[in-house]
């Protein structure tokens, strides 16, 4: 990484999502639950991954892998917490990795040829050395939010 | 808006409340000065801000206002009730312009009707030729209004300022009026305002003037003192900042379960946890005081109410309230205030007589609606009671079979107390005329919609030519509700205890035969009667369950809405903290909240009202059903026991609850085998002697079922527990009479055991004498 750029830098929480490495920034993160124990919701919209306990509150859980429409994941995953102006919400998400640091010179915007849904919920990537880390904002990914943009 | 302007908001609208009951009171007791001074301080100190804020509109009214008070408060007119009319008007008017603000941030262009607001005030005034010449003149205050300068101008001043009762400085804005006019209360705060007129918070011009002050009278400053005395010892707290200490305190109570489970080598460590135990339940107890309030805040609008209800109907009533100090959670205080005064209405309306109606027949012409309110076990109830005519059975039952709510043959079953359940049904009203209070047939069904809504009950007591008792249950808290939870593949849910009359368990073998089907509907015949059932598991489109697996039916009651929800088990019944969902969880409209469980997991509750809804579950006039059968003498329900060897029935209705206790905790009173149980002494009956001297097993256990008798309890201990049935009344062959302490029960003749048989403390003769403490009667649902 080229933390020499006198551009603006930032730091980043990557998460893994089946084959793919998620960047969200820090500052957006108000914590990283472990493997909590999570409840169903029946009937919920598709998008919601459950409930997860988080200091007293129940908070709504949007899963990153329903919301992409991929296979539930087989092993229990992590949630960050997030808040929005409706409340707190959190994000389910595979594994939660280290915090990068990434510039600004090397962020690029989506793609023209990604598909219609990933091109709402992605904020471009930016070019690590080896791969591709995918810029997500949370404020896109808030339950209100996704109610409205992507009904059932 | 700011957050002067906010402070300013509530502070006026609780001074308004608190004139409004002035006001009426003063109709009482038309010579009491300390209720005159009273209402004044309050108009002042409103004028007195809104000069300070630059509410011009605001402003001329109160000052119109406050001239006519500072005339009755000197006693140079005297308070008719016209005079008091005009000043409850204005009132309404300054609620109008406060609502205003509120909402749009302006109070909105004074218009024709202040003007005449102003000019029905000053007519007022000169009731008395004398007085009129002393009036300061009003319209100087619209001069000196718009010379204040525009709010956004003024730097926000400190908060303390606002907090006191009255900002002097704004006192600058009307011209000095007759000495008079000055409040005695105000007097008192006279000498800081003169050397710190504050001006980094006041525009210059209005600091400047500030009118000179003639000297207090000393009565003026004591009470001014004691009223600050209130402000220093109180402070307002957001009620957001509540619910999040609410929360927290839930949380540190799952902390704390989880390190009481926590097994340590270290004794230390197990004294810590107890005290953290304790710490935590004094200050979850802190933290649910904290968001109570007295009922007070919603009884005191009655009086006006009642008052103006009673002028337009010509009808002469007072109203007395009991127990305003009775405090309840403010979210519940919130909820009842809408169903009281509906109740009020009608007590008023439809209960109390016309005075002529009265004298004829033998009452004071005076009618009384008595407002009550007082604890009863982990509720609080309020009564409306009136001493009108109470509610003719006859007329209701007529009204309910012409407006089609029940058939022409029910209604004639129907015995006094179901009838007056009638009520409640929506679209019921006996109003032969709609007037502008009541008669438009809602009403009684609003007030028990809005009341189960937050888990209370409400309940009818009519005494023809005496009167009529409304009684609303409510829980003192929502924030934690009683609940069973219940499971459904494999998860938990929670449903509220106050929707659930009845469990139901089918094994495997039984849940084809004893569910029946009428084409998709299925059934469940509940003593003879079909009751619709949900099945949690479709409902909610989750997996479903084979059909020959055992099941629970909760039976539930819902808005009077009566059916079974089939679940996959049952948990334990719980004391749950409410969370609130999500906005896109609240949309799917089966889920009241979420929870999480002393094992800290998680339950979605349940909303039995909109389940059923869902489900189409009607209205059942069933829903008392309860009830009838109660009263219905040849079919009673019974709970069958094994005591000893041989099978006996215990009337259900005297069932208070059924414990599981070790056979040692079985002691001796006298000659007595009694039990301590919840800190009294319950008598048992004489079996339990024989576990006494047993003395075998320490650890064997039995079960006592408590039972109540008249007004006390007393304990049934049985080896097991069979069955809750219907058993019919047997008669003698030949004389007809009924067989007394036998019934039929499945076929079989059972004895009835005789509660009257266990002998009461009191006549314990030998050894020492034994206190039976007065057994609560109020068992905690």
């Amino acid at each position: 990484m080229n933390e020499s750029s006198a551009t603006h830098t930032q730091e980043v929480c990557s998460v893994v999502v089946g084959d793919t490495l998620y960047g969200i920034p820090i500052a957006h993160v108000l914590e990283i639950l472990g493997k909590p124990a999570t409840q169903p919701v029946p009937l919920a919209p598709y998008f919601v991954g459950g409930l997860v306990h988080y200091r007293g509150e129940v908070l709504t859980a949007v899963s990153l892998r329903r919301l992409l429409g991929m296979e539930p994941a087989k092993t229990p995953e992590d949630v960050l917490v997030f808040e929005s102006a409706d409340g707190l919400f959190g994000l389910f998400v595979d594994s939660v990795g280290e915090v990068l640091h990434v510039s600004d010179t090397d962020h690029e915007p989506n793609p023209a040829t990604l598909e219609a849904r990933r091109q709402a919920l992605f904020d471009g990537a930016w070019k690590l050395k080896d791969r591709l880390l995918v810029s997500l904002a949370p404020e896109r990914l808030d339950p209100m939010r996704l109610a409205g943009a992507f009904p059932a | 808006m700011d957050d002067l302007t906010r402070e300013f908001l509530l502070e006026s609208q609780e001074g308004l409340d608190r004139m409004e009951r002035a006001l009426t009171d003063l109709e009482t007791r038309p010579g009491d000065t300390e209720l005159l001074a009273d209402i004044f301080r309050s108009v002042h100190t409103i004028k007195g801000t809104t000069g300070f804020l630059g509410f011009s509109r605001l402003e001329a009214l109160s000052h119109a206002g406050e001239n006519l008070l500072g005339l009755l408060r000197d006693g140079k007119l005297a308070a008719t009730p016209a005079i008091i009319s005009g000043l409850l008007s204005l009132m309404d008017r300054l609620r109008g312009v406060l609502h205003s603000i509120e909402t749009t941030g302006a109070e909105g262009e004074s218009d024709a009707q202040d003007a005449a607001m102003i000019e029905r005030l000053e007519r007022l005034q000169l009731g008395d030729a004398s007085i009129a010449v002393a009036e300061p003149v009003p319209q100087e205050v619209s001069v000196a209004a718009p010379a204040h300068p525009i709010r956004p101008h003024k730097p926000r001043a400190p908060r303390r300022r606002v907090t006191h009762p009255l900002p002097d400085g704004a006192e600058g804005a009307p011209p000095p009026a007759s000495p008079e006019e000055a409040g005695p209360p105000r007097e008192a705060e006279e000498s800081p305002r003169e050397p710190a007129p504050e001006p980094r918070s006041l525009p210059a011009a209005a600091a400047a003037s500030l009118p000179a002050r003639p000297a207090s009278e000393p009565a003026g400053e004591v009470q001014a003192a004691t009223s600050s005395g209130t402000a220093d010892s109180t402070l307002r707290v957001d009620v957001e900042l509540l619910n999040r200490m609410m929360n927290l305190v839930g949380e540190l109570v799952l902390t704390r379960n989880q390190i009481l489970q926590t097994t340590s080598a270290d004794p230390g460590f197990a004294l810590l946890g107890r005290r953290l135990d304790m710490v935590t339940a004094d200050l979850r107890e802190s933290v649910m005081k904290a968001r109570m309030q007295p009922v007070s805040h919603v009884f005191s609008r009655f009086p006006r109410l009642v008052r103006d209800l009673a002028l337009g109907l010509d009808k002469k009533i007072r109203l007395e309230m009991e127990g305003q100090e009775t405090e309840l959670d403010k979210s519940l205080l919130e909820a009842i205030r809408d169903p009281l005064t509906h109740s009020i209405r009608n007590a008023v309306d439809h209960g109390i007589e016309l005075p002529a109606v009265r004298l004829a027949a033998g009452k004071p012409a005076e009618g009384v609606v008595r407002l009550r309110a007082y604890h009863e076990g982990s509720h609080v109830i309020v009564e409306v009671h009136d001493d009108g005519a109470g509610m003719s059975i006859e007329k209701i039952r007529r009204k309910a079979v012409e407006r089609q709510l029940i058939p022409q043959q029910r209604a004639e079953q129907m015995n006094e107390r179901e009838i007056l359940q009638l009520i409640f049904l929506p679209g019921f009203s006996t109003a032969e005329a709609v007037t502008s209070v009541s008669g438009r047939g809602v009403g009684m069904d609003v007030v028990r919609t809005n009341v189960e809504k937050i888990g209370g009950k409400v309940d009818v007591e009519s005494h023809a030519g005496k009167g009529s008792i409304l009684r609303l249950r409510i829980p003192l808290t929502l924030a934690i509700i009683p609940a069973l939870i219940v499971r459904s593949r494999g998860q938990n849910f929670a449903v509220p205890q106050t929707a659930l009359t009845e469990l139901v368990h089918l094994s495997a073998g039984e849940t084809d035969s004893r569910i029946e089907r009428l084409e998709n509907a299925a059934l469940y015949r509940l003593r003879g009667r079909l009751l619709p059932l949900v099945f949690l598991d479709r409902l909610l489109q989750q997996s479903v369950r084979e059909s020959h697996v055992p099941c629970d039916i909760a039976i539930l009651n819902a808005d009077g809405r009566r059916y079974g929800l089939v679940v996959d088990g049952l948990a334990d019944p719980e004391e749950i903290v409410v969370k609130p969902l999500a906005a896109v969880l609240r949309e799917i409209g089966f889920y009241a909240g979420a929870t999480i469980l002393g094992n800290g997991e998680m339950a979605l509750i349940l909303n039995p009202g909109a389940i059923a809804q869902n489900a189409n579950v009607g209205l059942s006039s069933e829903g008392e059903e309860g009830l009838t059968e109660e009263k219905n003498a040849a079919r009673r329900d019974y709970l069958v026991v094994e005591a000893g060897s041989h099978r006996a029935a215990l009337p259900l209705e005297t069932v208070v609850r059924i414990e599981r206790i070790p056979r040692s905790r079985i002691e001796r009173a006298g000659s007595r085998p009694v039990l301590r149980f919840e800190g009294a002494l319950l008598p048992l009956d004489d079996a339990a002697a024989d576990f006494i001297d047993a003395g075998d097993d320490p650890d064997a256990q039995t079960t006592v079922v408590v039972c109540r008798d008249g007004r006390r309890h007393v304990g049934m201990t049985v080896s097991q527990v069979l069955d809750v049935t219907g058993g019919s009344q047997l008669q003698e062959a030949g004389s007809g009479l009924a067989a007394e302490g036998i019934t039929l029960l499945h076929e079989k003749v059972t004895s009835i055991v005789s509660l009257a048989s266990i002998p009461p403390l009191e006549n314990v003769r030998d050894g020492e004498p034994v206190m039976e403490s007065a057994f609560s009667l109020e068992e905690e649902q």
